[in-house]
């Protein structure tokens, strides 16, 4: 933190920079999402690849290191690249994603050669350019910014232009087809948009790990949430933090890429919205086990203690219940029945309370409920039922269980004899 | 000295080529980007522990990260309900972000620079000699052959769990065969020959390697044979005269491979479709020819 401050106190750009960097991150972002959910995120790396030629090309035929110039070439070159993907899809066996691997590859390969060239051509700027690779935010000076904010604006703007038909044909392609929306040129859009939010973060992130930027930001977001808007509301945010605490540490230390430490830093968001994140976290899964786990011990209790009602033991103590099946915290199951009023301390030992009673007796009958289920109409033996039964009665809902009763007519006694208990008397028709 | 280079070019061209046909004719050609990146970290670890060029600590390394690399995609798919693209672009992106971090920093110990890690050094492969059986070839030769040796034996050993596993997937496990398995060998084999070609051609044009010549030759075979020499010719083409134009014009050796392969592809992929189209034009003709002789 203080290496940080005095690298402000020294360079007054790092203010401007790295609220740049963070913006045109948030930018890729927000583009970003809208890839991910049409499931075209590596076309990002693809592109990105694709548009050394494009920079390489543009600083040769220029000789200068000139933002709008070397922008226009990469976009030239990224634009390239998506259509030569289109075409090789289109014109042989390779799928999108095969195409991407030529062109990327290919591209890059070109993009290698005319590099060398221009570290032989000995123009001023020629070491510049490596900045490109993997991403220099301390290179950046004001004019930079102002150039990559300006198509990164207006990559916005076109953005939120189309939001709502964008939005359509992410989630529903067909639906939107049929209500005439004419979903290629919206495909087209994504296109142009992928190839801006690319080419705007190049010399921030750099080119190698620029996808990273338009992938990762999407997918962290939507473990968080369901809902678009706060999906993109979110990714923005992922996107430009990590963006700032990138460009700090390549002030302080000039020689560390920009671009590695934005990347691992968002993947180190990813791995603890792995543990924390409300829908798909390991953590409330972890959770939601446990909590299972317990509700089933209490239900097999509280079915244990109805079955010993039944042989005539109304107050049972904690050795009765042992005797008639395992419990590993059998006092501490008690006490959580107890604070839950399904049973009462007496001297003796332990009594149901109605609420308790009820629930036993719902427990009982639909376990003999699946049973004589199992024997009627799947027509299993009688000796191989009771497991079913005993983890299919806690899952059971009333709704299952009143379709239960109408289906086997209110039975009265179960495969094994015993007598099915009912909250009231049933009437036979 | 230049002879070496060709040779070099030639055997690391084959081994890429020949291990990535199975990654191409299964659509899993990005499966090649992201072994090559995610080998990094690998490699700069083992460079950091042993201290040295030690090419089987690099080989472990770089073979431990290729499989994290497919264990992490298919966990943040599996488990995280991230897309399958998606997952791709995160672990590899990841995984040679760690990399560069760590040769930036290291890199006063290392001779790895990020120059290095990108370009290759093709050109300086023909003069890092050693002796071996008393003959003093370069290093690289020696590596390059072993690979292709490897790549060579595991293809002929297991042709057809190969050629099951990527057509009739259902056929090939109701053969017993698992798929799964059988992926994990085509990586395996993706991620080792990555290695060894990393330091001549860089992480990036690896993959030119590995999938070009496959995708060209697909363009123009019907069998799984035919593909494979086919493969192999189209990759040797590809260095010859990559190599030959790169020292022409003095520029990055391993660019110059890439792009005569994209050249190679171009060119077979237009004049499939001319031809393609001239004899759709004749089925379509002489279709309609039989159709009006036998109405006569």
């Amino acid at each position: 933190m203080e290496a940080l401050l005095s690298t402000t106190y020294i360079n007054p750009n790092l203010l401007w920079v790295v609220t740049g960097t963070a913006g045109l991150a948030a930018i890729s972002a927000l583009i970003g999402t809208f890839t991910y959910l049409q499931k075209k995120s590596l076309l990002s790396d693809a592109v990105a690849h694709g548009m050394l030629p494009g920079i390489a090309g543009a600083f040769l035929l220029y000789g200068q290191k000139d933002p709008l110039i070397l922008m226009l070439g990469a976009l030239t070159w990224g634009f390239i690249s998506v259509f030569s993907i289109d075409w090789i899809s289109r014109n042989t066996l390779l799928r999108p994603t095969g195409a991407m691997a030529v062109v990327l590859s290919v591209y890059f390969g070109l993009g290698m050669m005319l590099l060398t060239r221009v570290q032989q051509s000995g123009l001023p700027d020629a070491t510049g350019l490596q900045g490109f690779l993997f991403g220099q935010a301390a290179s950046i000076v004001p004019y930079d910014l102002l150039i990559f904010l300006l198509f990164g604006v207006l990559a916005l703007i076109l953005l939120i232009a189309n939001y709502r038909h964008l939005k359509w044909v992410s989630f529903d392609p067909e639906g939107a087809k049929s209500r005439g929306v004419r979903v290629d040129r919206y495909h087209h859009l994504l296109s142009i948009l992928v190839v801006t939010g690319t080419a705007i973060g190049l010399q921030s992130i750099g080119l190698i790990l620029m996808a990273s930027l338009l992938i990762t930001p999407a997918a962290l977001a939507r473990m968080w949430t369901n809902k678009l808007s706060n999906m993109l509301l979110l990714a923005a945010a992922f996107g430009a933090g990590s963006a700032i605490v990138g460009a700090s540490i390549s002030f302080i230390d000039a020689k560390m890429p920009t671009g590695p430490w934005i990347v691992l830093c968002l993947a180190g968001t990813l791995l603890v919205s792995a543990f924390f994140s409300p829908q798909k976290g390991w953590w409330k899964s972890y959770l939601q086990r446990k909590q299972n786990t317990a509700q089933i011990h209490r239900e097999n209790l509280l079915k244990t203690m109805f079955h010993l009602k039944e042989t005539g033991l109304n107050t049972v103590g904690e050795s009765d219940i042992l005797k008639k099946r395992h419990f590993g915290k059998l006092s501490k199951l008690l006490q959580e029945l107890q604070k839950l009023q399904c049973i009462e301390k007496q001297e003796q030992g332990w009594v149901f309370t109605e609420i308790g009673l009820q629930e036993g007796r719902r427990l009982t009958r639909l376990h003999r409920l699946w049973e004589l289920y199992l024997t009627r109409k799947l027509r299993l033996q009688t000796d191989h039922i009771h497991p079913l039964a005993e983890s299919i009665e806690h899952i059971i809902t009333p709704e299952l269980e009143v379709a239960l009763l109408k289906e086997l007519g209110n039975p009265e006694v179960d495969p094994h004899m015993s007598i099915i208990p009912y909250d009231k008397p049933q009437t036979h028709d | 000295m230049t002879s070496w280079i060709y040779i070099n070019a030639i055997i690391i061209g084959l081994s890429c080529s020949l291990a990535g046909v199975f990654l191409v004719i299964r659509h899993k050609a990005m499966l090649t980007d992201a072994i090559s990146h995610a080998v990094l970290p690998g490699l700069v670890l083992a460079f950091l522990l042993t201290g040295s060029r030690n090419t089987s600590a690099m080989l472990t390394g770089a073979f431990v990260f290729g499989i994290l690399c497919i264990v992490l995609i298919d966990w943040l798919r599996d488990r995280l309900r991230i897309a399958d693209d998606a997952s791709t672009g995160i672990v590899f992106t990841s995984l040679f972000a760690l990399g560069i971090i760590l040769v930036s920093r290291y890199a006063g110990q290392t001779d790895l620079d990020q120059e290095c890690v990108l370009h290759g050094e093709l050109l300086l492969s023909a003069f890092r000699r050693i002796s071996f059986l008393g003959l003093n070839i370069p290093a690289t030769f020696l590596t390059g052959t072993f690979t292709l040796l490897g790549v060579l034996i595991v293809l002929f050993a297991a042709y057809r769990p190969f050629l099951l596993t990527s057509f009739q997937p259902q056929y090939a496990a109701t053969m017993g065969f698992s798929i799964a398995a059988w992926n994990y060998v085509v990586t395996g084999m993706a991620s080792a020959v990555t290695v060894i070609s990393f330091e001549a051609v860089g992480a990036i044009l690896v993959i030119a390697l590995m999938v070009v010549p496959a995708a060209t030759a697909w363009i123009i075979s019907k069998r799984l044979p035919e593909l494979l020499w086919k493969t192999a010719l189209i990759s040797i083409a590809g260095s010859i005269v990559g190599v030959s134009y790169g020292i022409y014009a003095n520029i990055s050796i391993a660019g110059s491979i890439a792009f005569t392969l994209g050249v190679i592809f171009l060119i077979t992929a237009l004049i499939k479709k001319k031809i393609g189209a001239v004899s759709m034009k004749k089925h379509h003709q002489s279709a309609i020819h039989n159709q009006f002789s036998n109405n006569q």
